[in-house]
C-alpha cells in the first residue's frame, strides 16, 4: 500500500509541476522563447498573493482575481515593450533578457520581503483530506491543484485549437513572416500569448504558495521542475506538459519512498532517461493542435 | 502603361537594398484598377524584391515611394499594408503547415469582406472542400498553390500579388492554376504577377514589365510584346 500511496501522492504532486510548466510550454511553443524568469515570476505571483491576501484579509484563492490579471498585464507589457524588440536581435537576446529579469526579480523580492520563508494560508483547505482506505488518503488541496492543472491545460488546448487567437498563435509560431503577410500583427499575437502564459504562472504561484513554502530565491528550482516536466512530456505539447508533470511527480515520490533523500534526484534521473531515450519527449509535438 | 483606368498601385523611383547589395534601381510602375501586370525576368533580376518592396519587407532608399490608391505606404508594417488592401501570395506557397486547409483560408478571411469568401474559393478550386480538414503541410505542390491563391483571395485585396505561381509544378497543374488566375482577372481583380513562365504570364497580363539586374528593361502592353523583344530584354542581347 505504501507504494500505491507513493504513486497517488506523486500524481497529485505532478499536478503542481504541470501547473508550473504550462506557461513555459506555451511561451516556448508559440514564441520559441525559453523564459528563464519563469520560476521567479511564479514566486512573484505567490508574494503578490500574500500581499493582496493580507491587505484585503481574503483567502489566497480569492487573490487570484487580482494576481491573474496583474500578471497577464505584466506579461503583455513585457512582451510588447522588451521581448519583442529583443527578438530582432536573434534567439539569444530574449534568453538574456529573461535571465536578466530573473536576477532583477530575485533581488527585488529579497529587498522587499527578506529571505524569510513564507506560505499562503490555505486554512482548512490545506489540512482537510479524504481517506480512500485506512492507509491511503489524499489532501483536498492537492486534488484541487491537480484538477486546476488539468482545467488550465484543457482550457489552453481549446483556446489554441478552437479560437481565432489560437489559430493566429499557431500560424505565427509556424512562420512569423508569412503570418504578417496574412494581416496578423505578430507583436500583438506574441503579447497576447505571453499574457495568457503569465496568467497561468499566476495560478501556479498561488497554488504552489498554498501547497508549500516559498522564498525570493526559490525561482530557479521551480524553473528546473517546469523544464523537466515540459521536456519529459514533449516540447511545445500541452498534453505532454501534463504527462511530464505527472511522470516527474511520481518519479520524485517513488524515489523518496526508496530513500527519502532520493526524491528530487529520482526526478532528475527520469528526466535524463527520457531525454536519452526519447529526446522529443513522451508525447511529441504532433498533437499540438 | 496608361489603360485609361484609375492608378491603384504606384511605385516611383524605387531602390531596394539587401545590406550593401542594391536589388532594385529606380523602378517606376503603375498598376491600374482591374489591370493585370506581369513582371518577368531571369533569376536574380529583382522580381521578388519588387513585390517585397510593396509589402514593406525590404529596405528602400528614402526617395522611393510606394502608393496604394494615392496613399503612401511609407513605414507601414506588412500586416498594416494587408489591411490597406495589398496581399501577396508568396513564392513557395508558405502555407502554415500545422493548420488545416480551412484554417489557412480563415486566417486571411477574417480581415475583410467582399467578393471572395471560402465558398467562392471552393467554387474556383473544387477539390479544396475535400481537403479542408487536412493539414496544409500534407498537400501536393499544386494543392498547396491553390490554397495559397485562395488565401490571398479571401483577404479581398485591392491588389493581389502572386510570386512564381508555376514554380516547381507540373505543366498540367500550372495550366489549371493559370486558368483560375484568368478567371480571377476577369472578375475585376487587380493583379501583379511575378512569373518566369513567360507564356503563362502573357496569357493573363495586359501589361508586361521585364527586369534585368534590378532595372526595368522592358515595359509594354502584353499584346504588343514579341518573343524577340522578350528574349532581348531577358538576356540583354539584340534580338
Amino acid at each position: 500500500m505504501t507504494w500505491v500511496n507513493a504513486v497517488v501522492q506523486g500524481l497529485l504532486l505532478g499536478g503542481v509541476y504541470a501547473l508550473y510548466a504550462c506557461g513555459l510550454s506555451l511561451v516556448f511553443g508559440v514564441l520559441r522563447i525559453v523564459n528563464l524568469a519563469h520560476g521567479d515570476l511564479t514566486v512573484l505571483a505567490a508574494f503578490l498573493a500574500l500581499v493582496v491576501g493580507q491587505a484585503l484579509g481574503v483567502h489566497p484563492l480569492l487573490t487570484l482575481l487580482v494576481v491573474v490579471p496583474a500578471l497577464a498585464a505584466a506579461g503583455y507589457a513585457l512582451q510588447h515593450a522588451v521581448l519583442f524588440p529583443a527578438l530582432r536581435g536573434g534567439e539569444l537576446a530574449p534568453l538574456l533578457v529573461t535571465f536578466g529579469l530573473s536576477v532583477v526579480l530575485q533581488n527585488l523580492l529579497l529587498e522587499a520581503f527578506s529571505a524569510d520563508t513564507r506560505s499562503l494560508p490555505a486554512g482548512t483547505l490545506g489540512t482537510a483530506g479524504l481517506a480512500l482506505t485506512d492507509l491511503l488518503s489524499v489532501g483536498w488541496l492537492a486534488v484541487l491543484t491537480l484538477g486546476v492543472a488539468v482545467a488550465v491545460l484543457v482550457g489552453l488546448q481549446l483556446l489554441i485549437s478552437r479560437t481565432a487567437i489560437g489559430r493566429a498563435m499557431r500560424a505565427t509560431s509556424d512562420d512569423p513572416e508569412t503570418a504578417q503577410l496574412m494581416g496578423l500583427d505578430d507583436r500583438k499575437v506574441y503579447a497576447v500569448a505571453t499574457a495568457i502564459a503569465f496568467a497561468t504562472i499566476a495560478v501556479a504561484g498561488v497554488f504552489s504558495g498554498m501547497r508549500g513554502t516559498f522564498t525570493p530565491t526559490l525561482g530557479p528550482q521551480l524553473l528546473i521542475f517546469a523544464f523537466e516536466a515540459v521536456i519529459i512530456g514533449g516540447l511545445g505539447s500541452l498534453w505532454g506538459t501534463l504527462v511530464g508533470g505527472l511522470v516527474l511527480g511520481v518519479a520524485q515520490t517513488v524515489g523518496a519512498q526508496i530513500q527519502p533523500s532520493y526524491g528530487v534526484l529520482a526526478g532528475h534521473l527520469v528526466f535524463l532517461a527520457v531525454l536519452a531515450a526519447r529526446p522529443g519527449g513522451i508525447l511529441r509535438r504532433a498533437e499540438r493542435r | 502603361m496608361n489603360t485609361g483606368l484609375t492608378p491603384l498601385l504606384r511605385l516611383v523611383d524605387v531602390d531596394a537594398w539587401y545590406g550593401h547589395f542594391q536589388a532594385l534601381r529606380g523602378i517606376d510602375l503603375t498598376v491600374h484598377d482591374g489591370e493585370t501586370v506581369a513582371v518577368i525576368g531571369a533569376n536574380g533580376a529583382g522580381k521578388t524584391t519588387l513585390l517585397r518592396s510593396v509589402m514593406g519587407t525590404v529596405t528602400l532608399s528614402p526617395q522611393s515611394r510606394v502608393e496604394l490608391a494615392g496613399v503612401e505606404l511609407g513605414s507601414r508594417r506588412p500586416h498594416e499594408r494587408v489591411r490597406e488592401g495589398v496581399t501577396l501570395v508568396p513564392e513557395g506557397r508558405k502555407l502554415f503547415p500545422s493548420l488545416t486547409v480551412r484554417e489557412n483560408l480563415e486566417i486571411a478571411a477574417t480581415r475583410a469582406r467582399g467578393r471572395w469568401d471560402l465558398d467562392s474559393v471552393y467554387d474556383l478550386f473544387p477539390n479544396l472542400p475535400l481537403l479542408a480538414r487536412r493539414a496544409a503541410g500534407s498537400l501536393s505542390g499544386g494543392e498547396q498553390q491553390a490554397v495559397a491563391i485562395g488565401r490571398g483571395l479571401v483577404a479581398n485585396p485591392r491588389v493581389l500579388m502572386l510570386d512564381e505561381v508555376s514554380l516547381g509544378l507540373a505543366p498540367v497543374v500550372v495550366e489549371r492554376l493559370y486558368g483560375a488566375l484568368a478567371e480571377i482577372a476577369s472578375s475585376g481583380m487587380t493583379m501583379l504577377v511575378v512569373e518566369q513562365d513567360v507564356g503563362q504570364a502573357l496569357r493573363i497580363a495586359k501589361t508586361v514589365l521585364c527586369l534585368r539586374a534590378g532595372a526595368t528593361v522592358l515595359a509594354a502592353p502584353a499584346a504588343e510584346v514579341t518573343a524577340a523583344a522578350v528574349t532581348a530584354a531577358y538576356f540583354g542581347a539584340s534580338a
